[in-house]
């Protein structure tokens, strides 16, 4: 808090905003490894161009386009996929290699995987 | 015309009108609680429910189940009479098993969803695609009912 500046924080994978509300929340995996965090989201719908994934300040934001999914003609009996598209932040901590960042999209699964930095992945120390 | 999924609390928000429902839904629940479960119909022993829409147009029938992360070959699509019913298994994947979760929010396991279709449909040449983790299933009307417009004549 600089200046008297509220800096307003996201908490961790918050909703969207009232501007993107309609779009849905992915359900999301995370597990780790001994070398990185890893995060599994399902966006069904969207085209491996339509998915905008960014890291910055901290945070890494999961956007996704599903609207071509609506673009039908004819009479709606039942409608259940719901929102133009998929929207999602996670905080992210310092212990990752933000420069290592591998991310994958398969089957309406998008795999992102986050490297530790070296100085947080567990190491044995050899005793001489 | 719409289709609409079965909800076991619709008949106990009719209350009044008939108080013979809630013990029925009851007796009902004992039942499915004490069966074992070879005898649970497909539908009690699906894990989760993927979400769908059904379109109906001029000559087709257009189905899109959300269905992310399922195997091609894990997804079964079978038509009896006018009824579709979708069936197939997410297997969790086998190199994340025993890593240390954070979250799982993501649907495993079973699944199934039947619905029966409005008017005759034609299925020998029902057709199905995967893409993106959306299964789309192509339903053709028969030739009879596409015929909608009867003309008749006033005599």
């Amino acid at each position: 808090m600089n200046n008297g500046e509220v800096v307003v924080r996201r908490e961790h994978d918050t909703q969207p905003s009232i501007a993107e509300r309609e779009f849905r929340v992915p359900a999301a995996d995370v597990y780790e490894t001994s070398e990185a965090y890893i995060l599994m989201l399902d966006l069904p719908g969207a085209t491996r161009d339509a998915i905008s994934l960014t890291l910055e300040m901290g945070e890494m934001r999961v956007k996704a386009d599903v609207s071509s999914l609506h673009n039908q003609e004819g009479t709606l009996l039942l409608s259940e996929i719901a929102g133009s598209g998929f929207f999602r932040v996670f905080s992210i901590g310092d212990g990752i290699d933000t420069g290592n960042v591998d991310a994958r999209y398969e089957q309406g699964v998008l795999t992102v995987k986050l490297f530790k930095s070296e100085n947080v992945k567990p190491r044995e120390i050899h005793i001489n | 015309m719409s289709i609409v999924r079965w909800s076991p609390a619709r008949d106990l928000a009719t209350f009044p009108s008939d108080v013979l429902n809630i013990q029925r839904e009851i007796n009902r629940m004992f039942n499915s609680f004490f069966r074992s479960e070879q005898q649970e119909d497909g539908l009690a022993m699906a894990a989760w429910n993927p979400a769908l829409d059904i379109a109906e147009h001029d000559d087709e029938f257009i189905v899109k189940i959300e269905l992310p992360g399922v195997a091609k070959d894990e997804v079964k699509i079978v038509m009896q009479e006018n009824t579709l019913t979708v069936r197939g298994e997410k297997k969790q994947e086998k190199e994340s098993t025993g890593a240390n979760y954070h979250r799982v929010e993501r649907s495993y396991g079973a699944f199934q969803r039947s619905f029966t279709l409005p008017s005759t449909v034609n299925g020998s040449k029902i057709d199905a695609a995967f893409k993106d983790g959306v299964l789309t299933i192509t339903v053709p009307k028969s030739d009879e009912s596409k015929r909608k417009e009867i003309e008749v004549k006033v005599r």
